[in-house]
C-alpha cells in the first residue's frame, strides 16, 4: 500500500473527523458517567460507551464509503487499472487508525481523570480496551462494506440506528446487574457493548479470559468481513459471509448459557488486607482505603460481643462476594464463626460510606452474623420482616441504645424489634446473654428456626 | 525532467491502430446507442462530433473500457477487448476525462491527480514529476495546492484534463473537454492538442465544431450511432461551401465548418428517410 497515499486519505478522508468526534463523544460520555476509584469501573463505564460509539462507527463508515457515489467519480474510476482492494486498502487502513486513535484518546482521557484511590491495576484493563478497540475496528469496517453495497444517503443513519438496537437497547433489556457481577443470556456477548463484570461490585469481578477470547474471536471475524466486503469483489462478499458464519461455529459453542458463568472473583483485587495488630480487622486489597474508616468501629464491636457473649467472634472481614456470582455461598462456616463479615459500601474516594455509628449497627445485627437465609430467597415478607427486627433488637441490646432501623437491613421493622428488646430485657441477664447467643448460632448454623421466637419466645435454651 | 523509461515504452508497436473498431456495436440499457462502427485511429487528435443522443458518450465510454462490447470487436492498443480480458496493462495507457467529471472536493488539486496516477499505476518515483507536469500542461501550478471544492468550473474541466494526462496516455479520450473553459484557456488547450498528437491518439467528443476545426487532425462524424461522415476538417468545410451553392440543399451555421456539419446530418437523414 502506497504511504503516501494513506497520507492523503488520512488528511482527506473521514478518518480525522471520526477520531475526534469518537474521543470528543466517549470522553463526554466517560466524563459524565463519572467512572473513579477503580480501573474497572472505568473498563467497564468505556465499554458501556461502545453502545453509542458503536453505532457511531457504524454509519461513518457506511458514510465514507459513501464517497465515491457522492462525488460521481466511480465513472472516472471504472477505467482505472488498480484492482479494487488496492484502491480500497487506504481509505480501509485511514479509518481504521482514525477510529482507533479516538477510542484511545477517550480510553486515555478517562485514565488520566479517574484517580484510582487502589494501587492496584488489574491486568484485565488492557485487555477490555483492546477488546473495546477492535469492536470499534469492525463496526467502521462492517459501515464501509455496508455503505459500498448500498451507497444511499439512508444507509448511514439507518444503520446507525440499528446499531444501537444491537447494542444498547437489546442488552440493556436481557442484562440484570445483580448484586455481585451480572446476568443475562450469554448470547449477550456477541455485542461488544458488554462487558460482564458489570453490576454494583464491579472492582471485585473480571471477565474470563475465555469471555474475552469469544468477543475478540467473533470481533475479529466481523472485521475481516466488513474488510473483504468492502475491498474485494463478489467472491470477497462470499468469503467474507463464510468468515462470520466460521467464526460463529467455532463461538457458539463457547458461549455460556448466562453471563454469571464467564464472571469470575479477581482474587489480586480482593486479596485481604489486615491490620498489623490484633483484633485483625481486614479489608479488600482495592478497599484498603477504608480500614482506616473501619478499624475502631469493628474492634468496639468486637469488645462488645466479646464482654457478653460466649464464643464471641475475635476479627472483622469485608465480604468479598462469592468466587462466582453463581456461588451460592462466599464463605465456610469456621470463618463466618471466626469472624464478623461486613458488606462494606465504599464511596468511590475510597472512605466507606457509612458513619462510625451506622457502621457498629451493621456489625452488631444478629450479634456478628450474616443474616441466613437472605432476603429474597423466597421467604414470606412478614418472616423476613419478623427476622431481621430479631437481628436489629440484638444490636441494640448489645448498644444498650434504641433500635435504628439501617439502611443496609431495612426489613427490620421498628416497633417489632422494640417490643423483642423490651420482652428480653425482662429475662435474667445469663438468659438474655444465653437467648441472644442462640440467635447467632441459628443464624451461622442457618438453621430454620423463627428468630423472634428464640429471642422472647417460651422456650429457655440450653 | 529525469524518467525512467520503461521497457514497455520503447518496444515498437505490433499494432497498425491504436484504436479499431469493426461492426461495434454498444448497448446502453436496451438501447443499441453504437450502432456497427468502423474506426481506426492512430496518433492525431480526432474530432468527434454529433448531435446529443448521438452516441459520442457511449463510444468514449466503451473506449476507456466502462462499457463491453455488444457486438463487434473493438482493439485497443492490439489488444482485443472481450469479457475475459484483463484490462490492466490496457488501462494503464488509457486518459479518460469523462462527461461528468467527478472529484473529491476535500483533496487538493495536486492531491486528486496524485491519487488518479496511484490508481493509473504510475511508477510511485514517477509519481510526484508527473503530478507536477500534468498540472503545468493545463496551467494550474498557482492553485496546485487548493482544495478542489474551491475551484471554478473552467478550473476543474482543467483538473480533469490533468489527471487524463498523468499516465503519459496513448490513448487520450476527452469527452467535451472545453465545456467551461474561457476564449484564452480553449486556445491554450487546443495548442496542447497538438503537443500531445505527435505520440497520443486523442479522442475529443464535442458538439463545438469551430474547436475540432481549429485543433483537430481529423474529424468523424456520428448520427444514431452510426459513423456518417470521417475526413480531414478542410473536407467538413469544403461540404458546407459546396451545400451553399445548392439552394435548398444548404445547412445552417455561421461557418463553412458548421455548414458542412449541418447539410451533411441533414443529407444523412434524408437519406436514411428515404430508404425506410
Amino acid at each position: 500500500m502506497s504511504r503516501r497515499i494513506l497520507g492523503i486519505e488520512l488528511r482527506r478522508s473521514d478518518a480525522a473527523r471520526v477520531a475526534a468526534l469518537v474521543a470528543v463523544l466517549g470522553a463526554t460520555f466517560v466524563y459524565l458517567g463519572a467512572p473513579r476509584g477503580w480501573w474497572m469501573v472505568l473498563a467497564v463505564h468505556q465499554r458501556d460507551t461502545l453502545g453509542l460509539l458503536w453505532p457511531l462507527a457504524l454509519g461513518a463508515g457506511a458514510w465514507q464509503a459513501r464517497r465515491d457515489r457522492r462525488s460521481r467519480i466511480e465513472e472516472l474510476l471504472s477505467a482505472t487499472p488498480r484492482p479494487r482492494w488496492q484502491r480500497a486498502a487506504p481509505t480501509a487502513v485511514a479509518m481504521a487508525i482514525g477510529i482507533v486513535v479516538g477510542y484511545l484518546a477517550m480510553s486515555a482521557s478517562g485514565a488520566a481523570t479517574l484517580r484510582p484511590v487502589s494501587s492496584y491495576f488489574p491486568a484485565t484493563y488492557p485487555t477490555t480496551v483492546a477488546v473495546g478497540t477492535l469492536s470499534m475496528v469492525a463496526a467502521v469496517w462492517l459501515g464501509l462494506a455496508a455503505g459500498r453495497a448500498l451507497p444511499s444517503a439512508l444507509t448511514p443513519p439507518i444503520l446507525a440506528l440499528a446499531g444501537v438496537v444491537v447494542v444498547l437497547v437489546v442488552p440493556e433489556f436481557l442484562y440484570a446487574p445483580t448484586s455481585f457481577g451480572g446476568s443475562g443470556p450469554g448470547v449477550l456477548l456477541l455485542a461488544p457493548s458488554v462487558t460482564v463484570a458489570r453490576g454494583y461490585a464491579e472492582e471485585f469481578f473480571v471477565a474470563t479470559t475465555r469471555a474475552h477470547l469469544i468477543q475478540a474471536v467473533w470481533l475479529c471475524a466481523l472485521a475481516a468481513a466488513g474488510l473483504l466486503a468492502f475491498a474485494a469483489g463478489f467472491r470477497g462478499r462470499l468469503v467474507a459471509t463464510g468468515s462470520v458464519l466460521a467464526s460463529l461455529v467455532v463461538v457458539v459453542p463457547m458461549l455460556p448459557t448466562d453471563l454469571s458463568s464467564v464472571v469470575t472473583r479477581d482474587e489480586r483485587a480482593t486479596a485481604y488486607v489486615c491490620t498489623s495488630d490484633t483484633p485483625r480487622v481486614c479489608v479488600t486489597r482495592v478497599h484498603q482505603a477504608a480500614l482506616a474508616d473501619l478499624r475502631d468501629p469493628a474492634r468496639q464491636a468486637l469488645d462488645l460481643l466479646s464482654a457478653r457473649l460466649p464464643a464471641a467472634p475475635t476479627s472483622v472481614f469485608e465480604d468479598r462476594g462469592a468466587p462466582r456470582p453463581a456461588d451460592a455461598a462466599s464463605l465456610s462456616a469456621r470463618e463466618l464463626a471466626d469472624a464478623v463479615i461486613i458488606e462494606l459500601p465504599v464511596r468511590d474516594t475510597g472512605r466507606v460510606a457509612r458513619t462510625p455509628e451506622q457502621l457498629r449497627w451493621m456489625l452488631l445485627a444478629g450479634a456478628g452474623s450474616r443474616p441466613c437465609p437472605g432476603p429474597g430467597t423466597g421467604a414470606l415478607a412478614d418472616q423476613v420482616m419478623r427476622h431481621y427486627s430479631a437481628r436489629l433488637a440484638v444490636a441494640a441490646w448489645l448498644l444498650a441504645a434504641a433500635p435504628t432501623v439501617l439502611a443496609d437491613e431495612p426489613w427490620a421493622d421498628r416497633d417489632l424489634a422494640n417490643d423483642a428488646l423490651s420482652r428480653l430485657r425482662t429475662y435474667p441477664p445469663d438468659e438474655q446473654a444465653a437467648r441472644v447467643a442462640d440467635l447467632r448460632a441459628a443464624e451461622l448454623a442457618c438453621e430454620g428456626r423463627d428468630r423472634l421466637d428464640i429471642l422472647t419466645g417460651p422456650t429457655r435454651p440450653r | 525532467m529525469v524518467r525512467t523509461v520503461s521497457g514497455a515504452e520503447t518496444a515498437p508497436s505490433t499494432y497498425a491502430w491504436a484504436v479499431q473498431a469493426d461492426g461495434l456495436r454498444v448497448r446502453v440499457g436496451r438501447h443499441l446507442a453504437v450502432d456497427g462502427l468502423n474506426l481506426a485511429l492512430d496518433s492525431g487528435v480526432h474530432g468527434l462530433l454529433g448531435p446529443n443522443g448521438a452516441g459520442k458518450t457511449t463510444l468514449v465510454r466503451a473506449l476507456a473500457t466502462v462499457l463491453r462490447p455488444a457486438a463487434g470487436t473493438l482493439t485497443l492498443l492490439g489488444q482485443t477487448i472481450h469479457g475475459r480480458l484483463d484490462l490492466r496493462a490496457v488501462r494503464r495507457q488509457i486518459g479518460y476525462l469523462p462527461q461528468e467529471f467527478g472529484f473529491y472536493r476535500r483533496f487538493t488539486v495536486r492531491e486528486f491527480v496524485e491519487y488518479l496516477a496511484w490508481l493509473k499505476e504510475v511508477p510511485a518515483r514517477d509519481v510526484p514529476g508527473a503530478v507536477q507536469r500534468a498540472i503545468e500542461r493545463v496551467g494550474l501550478t498557482d492553485r496546485a495546492d487548493h482544495r478542489m471544492r474551491t475551484l471554478s468550473g473552467g478550473m476543474l474541466r482543467r483538473v480533469g484534463i490533468a489527471q487524463a494526462l498523468v499516465n503519459d496516455p496513448r490513448i487520450l479520450l476527452l469527452d467535451e473537454p472545453t465545456a467551461g473553459l474561457d476564449p484564452d484557456q480553449r486556445l491554450q488547450f487546443r495548442a496542447l492538442l497538438r503537443e500531445l498528437a505527435r505520440d497520443t491518439c486523442v479522442l475529443v467528443s464535442t458538439h463545438l465544431v469551430e474547436d475540432v476545426v481549429a485543433a483537430c487532425t481529423d474529424v468523424m462524424l456520428i448520427d444514431a450511432g452510426r459513423l456518417v461522415f470521417s475526413g480531414v476538417p478542410a473536407d467538413l468545410a469544403a461540404a458546407g461551401d459546396a451545400a451553399g451553392e445548392r439552394v435548398g440543399a444548404g445547412g445552417a451555421g455561421d461557418s463553412a465548418a458548421e455548414r458542412g456539419y449541418t447539410a451533411i446530418l441533414r443529407a444523412h437523414r434524408e437519406q436514411q428517410g428515404g430508404a425506410q
